[in-house]
């Protein structure tokens, strides 16, 4: 048989199975989310802290509001609380350098704070952005996520003019050291330019004998286009429902432990706290579902706390979740997966795996019931 | 693997400002090739679509680790080889984690055995299900090896350098895989 006999062959064994109509798509879109808070370390400009440029402000946008609403409402991020109306509108913009931030939209609860901005005037240049977030007292509130859209998608329905991008920034809500009815806030955006093309080494597969190969994360080549951008706003801040629930349930030798749940329209967010025995080295993240009031929500962000408790967060993708009527709620972790790997490089390193050992399983399932009064 | 497409171009840039617009492009592009590859590695549907759908995550998310001078195909197709076989190590784990009770239980069990194979090969469907079976009894490196060299049709070269081993030991995979899909199959895979 010549070789290309043998490729016809798998190529028609691989067609039978995979159709060539398969669309993973959807799957992949719902898991981004996701993916931006596992992968923060892999975006490396908000280390950089570019404070030190002089503020300017203008007024400039292009975009209806009828299309803003069309565009939040289509980013994953903020459709719940777009379909809630909780979303504050702001449409504070300045412009700098020929740029123009806008301040589109912002929302507050005890789990997150959602931020909701443009920036114009990047036609010719790929231009990346960084915000972060104070709160009145100057204290820094943690990024959880990160969504950037431009041009146009069939399938989320959203198409924007060239040279615009659409942003929303999720942060960490819990980290408020104090919360009132409403809200002050300071946002600071800053643009940056990639100078040139990286020539960092691409990820190749490990030898088998190995654990993974490690590459070194160069700085990528940027250069400040524009900023900081300074934006001093308030929103009403809505506490939602807490619910401490404090029940532990034994599979395998493993006790997880629901300490509360804390339900808002756009998230629900779990506080599950667990040791696997000896596996110290191993993280061992949640896999977890939520189901009630209609709602059946995965499990999309996890987060490793201290006093080896885990934050696991459960978006409102089918409509925003109610908060004020009782409701009967089930919470099942299906599995721990195990990663021994770091999903971070050691502070101070700039080396670390291109891709982590592969994952242990423990499988559950741990339910837990609740109920909202 | 052929010259980079311009709208690829145009999807890796948008990706680099991290729009998710720019990465439906590039799964609409490579999703069933990607599928296939995966699917002829790890020979099970699901753990396919898991792992081609992890691996558009890490390049959505490491895509300033790609050289975006070449075309996204080919390290594409390595990173989807390389998650593939992680996936199948991850299962004999998982495996041998359930049945921790029982002792471990070695991969090769678990697969189909093939049986005498025809001493002719008088069908295109018989010819498929030999190699198929064939595929399964070799070790998730030799497959791995396989389907680069002769379904992506990458060189030995490339499969060392993307293995990270010698060309020899490349050649040592696809020389024993051939022999194994000679002896279990009957199908007889020339020298190339």
């Amino acid at each position: 048989m010549k070789e290309q006999q043998l490729r016809r062959i798998l190529d028609d064994i691989a067609s039978q199975e995979i159709p060539a109509d398969v669309d993973l798509w959807p799957a992949i879109r719902t898991r981004l989310p996701a993916a931006s808070e596992f992968r923060q370390p892999a975006r490396p400009i908000p280390r950089l802290g570019w404070t030190f440029l002089l503020v300017i402000l203008g007024l400039v946008t292009g975009l209806t509001a009828y299309a803003m609403s069309a565009l939040w409402g289509g980013i994953p991020f903020w459709r719940p609380v777009e379909e809630a109306g909780l979303g504050t509108t702001l449409h504070l913009s300045q412009t700098m350098n020929g740029y123009t931030v806008t301040l589109e939209r912002a929302y507050a609860d005890a789990n997150q704070i959602l931020i909701g901005f443009t920036v114009t005037g990047a036609e010719n240049q790929r231009i990346m952005t960084t915000g972060t977030l104070r709160d009145a007292y100057g204290n820094l509130i943690p990024g959880l996520a990160f969504t950037g859209f431009s041009g146009q998608s069939d399938l989320l329905g959203l198409s924007l003019p060239p040279g615009v991008q659409a942003i929303v920034q999720a942060f960490d809500a819990s980290a408020l050291r104090e919360t009132s009815p409403e809200l002050s806030l300071r946002f600071e955006v800053n643009l940056v330019a990639e100078a040139s093309q990286p020539q960092e080494p691409e990820a190749k597969p490990p030898d088998e004998n190995t654990d993974g190969e490690h590459i070194i994360l160069k700085p990528m080549p940027i250069k400040s286009v524009a900023g900081p951008f300074v934006f001093q706003f308030s929103v009403p801040f809505h506490s939602g429902r807490r619910v401490e629930v404090a029940r532990t349930v034994t599979q395998r030798g493993v006790a997880i432990t629901l300490q509360r749940v804390i339900l808002t329209p756009p998230e629900a967010r779990a506080i599950l706290c667990y040791t696997v025995p000896g596996e110290e080295a191993i993280s061992w993240v949640p896999a977890a579902t939520l189901q009630g009031a209609g709602h059946r929500l995965e499990g999309s962000f996890s987060h490793r706390m201290a006093d080896n408790c885990y934050r696991v967060s459960f978006l409102a993708d089918q409509g925003p979740l109610p908060v004020s009527r009782p409701a009967e709620w089930i919470l099942t972790v299906s599995e721990l997966v195990g990663f021994v790997a770091p999903l971070s490089p050691p502070a101070g390193e700039g080396a670390w795996p291109v891709e982590p050992t592969e994952p242990l399983r423990l499988a559950g399932p741990w339910v837990f019931h609740f109920r909202t009064p | 693997m052929g010259d980079t497409p311009m709208n690829e171009q145009e999807a890796l840039a948008r990706l680099r400002r991290g729009d998710i617009g720019g990465l439906e492009m590039l799964v609409r592009q490579y999703q069933v090739q990607a599928l296939r590859v995966a699917y002829l590695i790890t020979r099970d549907r699901h753990l396919a679509e898991d792992v081609v759908q992890e691996a558009f995550l890490r390049a959505y998310e490491r895509i300033h680790q790609f050289d975006g001078t070449r075309p996204f195909g080919p390290w594409f197709f390595r990173l989807i080889a390389n998650q593939a076989l992680k996936a199948i190590n991850a299962r004999q784990r998982e495996v041998h984690y359930d049945e921790s009770e029982d002792g471990m239980v070695a991969i090769e069990e678990l697969l189909p055995d093939p049986g005498p194979g025809p001493e002719d090969i008088v069908a295109q469907d018989e010819v498929r299900q030999q190699v198929w079976e064939a595929l399964g009894r070799l070790s998730p490196a030799q497959r791995t090896a396989v389907v680069l060299r002769y379904y992506l049709e990458f060189s030995e070269e490339e499969i060392a350098k993307e293995m990270n081993c010698s060309r020899g030991t490349v050649k040592r995979h696809l020389h024993d895989a051939r022999q194994r899909l000679r002896k279990w199959s009957r199908v007889l895979v020339k020298e190339g």
